[in-house]
């Protein structure tokens, strides 16, 4: 496989922390907060998938693997609670900002302690890093999502 | 992205990561519609997260494990 100097991951935050382009018209916060946000969950549903063919390959163990996996539950659950509370558009309190900046903390955190229990340390045929590097990006992405809702919270 | 950027991207990442590529970039392209563009973002949002959901459901089921769904929804 060829070396890469840049993962695949890392491109997709590269891309949405600057690459959103609009047709005819500006960016807004709310477009960039969704779009990240939908980055955001397309990238846990690839680690996922490559979760998986690492695990069916005989690659990653299956206890790691459903570690992981449970990591990814809980990421993907959060963001599910995260859309919800951005569908809500300029109805979104300063409690549900606040639920927020847990639900990203609670991702970021889950990430730490998976990757510090170590055994992750193979590629993911899908992404061409490491789990551990996968998860990490996922916390990366998670507190780039955080980012646009700071932005987003400061128009309402 | 230019051509030249997206052509040497596709040979740094190989075949396998494409369509994952392919996806983010048509995520990241909006049309002239706001309210369109938002709507489609949170669509895709919980489209991506449901179905990551049921591939680990199905998964943790098929191997023996305990499904982990811990689903609180926010107040």
């Amino acid at each position: 496989m060829k070396h890469l100097s840049v993962t695949i991951l890392s491109i997709a935050l590269l891309l949405s922390c600057a690459c959103i382009h609009k047709t005819g018209g500006t960016v807004t916060p709310w477009e960039r907060v969704t779009t990240d946000n939908a980055v955001f969950a397309q990238s846990i549903n690839t680690v996922e998938q490559g979760t998986e063919a690492a695990a069916t390959s005989g690659l990653l163990d299956k206890q790691n693997a459903a570690q992981v996996l449970g990591f990814l539950q809980t990421a993907a659950n959060d963001d599910t609670q995260i859309t919800a509370i951005l569908d809500k558009g300029g109805a979104v309190t300063l409690a549900d900002y606040a639920t927020i900046q847990v639900l990203i903390a609670q991702i970021s955190a889950s990430g730490q302690t998976l990757v510090n229990a170590g055994g992750l340390g193979i590629k993911n045929p899908l992404t061409q890093q490491t789990i551990s590097q996968d998860i990490a990006n996922v916390s990366n992405l998670a507190s780039a999502l955080l980012t646009d809702v700071q932005a987003v919270k400061g128009t309402n | 992205m230019t051509i030249a950027e997206i052509t040497a991207l596709i040979l740094q990442l190989g075949p396998v990561a494409l369509e994952f590529f392919i996806k983010i970039e048509s995520l990241l392209n909006l049309g002239p519609d706001d309210k369109a563009n938002i709507a489609n973002a949170l669509a895709a949002a919980n489209t991506s997260n449901q179905d990551t959901l049921n591939k680990i459901g199905a998964w943790m089921s098929s191997n023996g494990f305990k499904a982990q769904v811990t689903f609180v929804k926010a107040s």
